[in-house]
């Protein structure tokens, strides 16, 4: 018997993946295609067994692989639930698009382009073909129609911060309103055995390309265009124009909505549990003194750097049970996301004085500002 | 006879060298001419290279690491030589990419080394060619490092060798260097093996099927062409030229092999000694190298027609030589031929100039 609603319940139902992306957690994990994936009457009965969340999000693995099941649910359920996908969109089709389109959809499309990146860091898993990218490039347009502010999410290794500004323009180029660079941070020991954890010398290498992405921005703006925007310099410029009604610090204001009741079933654990089911077990504590703990925390500031300015901003949208794992502390990120805020929340700082220097004057500036007031995109 | 143009090439000095680093390979191709002996070359040796290039020269020689796998080598021998001479030499590496992992091309790639990467083609050829020592399949272990080598290496050549297994699969190779994402790929045939009419038809065919890819605005570019156009200018001039202009053989370029003896080609390489011509400690010994010229010089058993010149514009001297008693390879002659008709059909397609334009605006 559950004690909370989650809002956003995830269902990680297989492990299969057409794709053996470089990077991929799974992969690097020893539980790797040992975990049965659910049956198609244990997924039918984990989406009735949560009828009261409001989003169901489907990961894998590669949930398309299963995508009978899926049209099946949301034919029985409609627009009961808002669905989400975490994609790499190598089984997306145009059929299935435009059946997801009556219904309320998101995607989180993973794809790591352009096409001479994505060989590299999605090779094709069974056959060595290396199709991944010829694939889902014929349904990006289609996708960009249904859902215009889908981001486009690549992965970035120090190996491919020279190539992030042509990854931004790709994106771009594509008509992408929104890209996502999330850092993979080598946790796996073996990849820490490969030498590939980031050094000062690489952050400082993607505060570089950052700063170029800024510029291109810059550029695009000053051609009429709307820039594509990173989302976390999206957000970060959101919070920082609405000077109105921003909120104090409560744990129930985490971006994540881990107060709203996140939980996750999956194929290594089948009963659904919340993101601080572990702490709250190691602890011995329930989840509302967890909130307690983490609204304490706030009041001590960042352990990294108590004059940080983007210390709010950290601790709305930096992930706490991370945050608690890495220091013991529910406010104080690891290195790795710190450097991460600082470097876009920097280039958002950097974006908007350029702007008011020199763009003040371009519609198309004047549009994105009045957008970001807006919160949207 | 004397050469005059002999002699006077054998007085200046090789600024090019391609050193063997070792005998030993981590595959097993069916055509390999090295004989895989454990032998390896030493640090010692591969400066000693250097120094003999860099004596009295003031212009920036070039050092090229071949095998056997140059790579199996890689920290023994060419980390501490690039390291040491790279601010006064350029280097390059012919590798079969087995070993070119990330670490590998993020070195290669930050010392300016050139690259020549010798695959033979999609799954079906590379696992037929090129095996391990075990008969186990290469295809994968070479695929996978292709996508980054790419992302620093993006002109690199693809190097393919042609047999009578592949030949009919030539088409098949180009479209997955294509789809891979190269932007160069070259066909070498392999010298040692018989063909029949069967096999230069579909030489000619598949040559003439990449040169309409090309022409349809393919983006990968067939560095046979570039050949096949230096070969055409020759025979049009109307008269016969030594391959001898166009490697070396000693004067412009030298081997080297794991010993440090120098040799006019770094395939000639006999294992007995008939081909050293001197050795990196104390250069060339120019009266052998003399005699090697006079004899390297001698007409092959080609008429000089246009179609005659062409092919010994094209000819390889070391196989012609120390292979074929001075006669032209089967193999070697259908792919000339082969080479010939394309660039005469690509020709009256579009004129020289307009070809280079043309690769200009495919990339």
């Amino acid at each position: 018997m559950k004690d909370h609603i989650p809002k956003v319940h995830t269902i990680l139902f297989t492990e299969d993946c057409p794709l053996c992306c470089n990077y991929c957690n799974l992969r690097a994990n020893d539980k790797w295609e040992t975990q049965p994936a659910y049956t198609k009457e244990e997924f039918f009965q984990e989406v009735a067994d949560n009828m009261d969340s409001e989003i169901l999000l489907f990961t894998g693995g590669e949930p398309f692989t299963r995508w009978p099941w899926i049209k099946e649910v949301i034919e029985k359920y409609g627009d009961h639930f808002k669905y989400t996908f975490n994609t790499c969109g190598y089984l997306c089709t145009e059929e299935n698009l435009e059946f997801l389109s009556h219904y309320r959809v998101q995607f989180y499309l993973s794809m790591d382009g352009p096409r001479e990146i994505a060989l590299w860091r999605r090779p094709n898993a069974y056959n060595n073909n290396y199709d991944y990218w010829d694939r889902v490039e014929k349904i990006i347009p289609i996708i960009l129609y249904y859902w215009p502010h889908t981001a486009w999410k690549s992965i970035i290794s120090k190996r491919l911060i020279p190539f992030l500004p042509k990854i931004y323009l790709a994106a771009a180029n594509y008509g992408f309103k929104m890209v996502h660079f999330e850092m993979d941070f080598e946790e796996q020991p073996w990849r820490q055995g490969r030498g590939d954890y980031w050094t000062d010398e690489d952050y400082a290498n993607y505060q570089l390309a950052v700063d170029t992405i800024v510029l291109s921005m810059v550029q695009i703006f000053k051609e009429g265009g709307i820039p594509p925007m990173e989302m976390g310099m999206a957000s970060y410029i959101s919070r920082s124009l609405k000077s109105e009604g921003k909120t104090d610090f409560t744990a129930r204001s985490l971006n994540c909505g881990l107060a709203a009741h996140r939980d996750l079933s999956s194929v290594y654990k089948r009963e659904a549990s919340h993101c601080m089911g572990e702490v709250e077990s190691r602890l011995g504590v329930s989840f509302e003194e967890i909130l307690t703990m983490i609204e304490e925390d706030y009041a001590e500031g960042c352990g990294h750097d108590k004059s940080c300015p983007f210390f709010d901003y950290c601790a709305r949208f930096a992930c706490t049970k991370d945050n608690y794992s890495a220091s013991g502390h529910f406010m104080t990120p690891n290195e790795e996301w710190c450097h991460k805020t600082k470097i876009f929340n920097g280039a958002a700082v950097k974006l908007l004085s350029i702007g008011m220097e020199f763009l003040i004057k371009e519609p198309s500036y004047n549009e994105f500002i009045k957008n970001m007031l807006r919160g949207r995109y | 006879m004397e050469c005059t143009t002999c002699t006077e090439l054998v007085r200046s000095k090789p600024l090019n060298a391609v050193i063997n680093l070792t005998n030993n390979c981590n595959l097993r191709c069916e055509y390999c001419f090295v004989d895989f002996a454990p032998e390896r070359s030493t640090l010692e040796v591969a400066k000693a290279a250097c120094e003999y290039l860099l004596k009295d020269t003031k212009e920036k020689p070039n050092l090229w690491f071949f095998g056997g796998e140059p790579l199996l080598e890689l920290e023994s021998i060419i980390k501490p030589i690039v390291l040491e001479y790279g601010d006064r030499m350029s280097f390059g590496i012919t590798t079969n990419g087995v070993l070119l992992n990330m670490d590998a091309v993020d070195f290669l790639h930050k010392h300016n080394i050139s690259l020549l990467l010798s695959i033979d083609g999609a799954a079906e050829v590379q696992n037929h060619q090129r095996t391990f020592p075990d008969g186990s399949a290469s295809f994968a272990a070479v695929v996978k490092n292709i996508p980054y080598l790419l992302l620093y290496y993006p002109d690199v050549t693809f190097r393919s060798t042609l047999t009578k297994f592949s030949i009919p699969r030539m088409m098949n190779t180009y479209k997955f260097a294509r789809h891979m994402g190269f932007k160069n790929i070259a066909f070498c045939i392999n010298e040692y093996e018989e063909y029949d009419n069967i096999d230069q038809e579909l030489l000619t065919a598949n040559y003439n099927a990449i040169a309409r890819e090309i022409l349809a605005g393919s983006p990968l570019w067939l560095s046979d062409l570039d050949n096949a156009r230096d070969y055409w200018q020759v025979a049009s001039a109307g008269k016969e030229m030594g391959s001898v202009y166009r490697c070396g053989y000693g004067t412009t370029s030298v081997g080297i092999d794991v010993k440090g003896n120098l040799l006019p080609c770094q395939e000639l390489n006999s294992g007995d000694g008939t081909f050293i011509i001197g050795d990196v400690f104390t250069g060339i010994d120019t009266e052998k190298h003399n005699d090697f010229l006079k004899m390297a010089f001698q007409p092959s058993d080609v008429p000089n027609t246009f179609s005659g010149r062409f092919l010994q514009a094209g000819l390889c001297p070391k196989k012609q030589y120390a292979d074929h008693n001075f006669t032209v390879s089967n193999g070697r002659k259908i792919q000339l031929e082969a080479m010939q008709a394309m660039y005469g059909h690509f020709h009256k397609l579009t004129a020289f100039s307009a070809n280079s334009y043309y690769r200009r605006i495919s990339r």
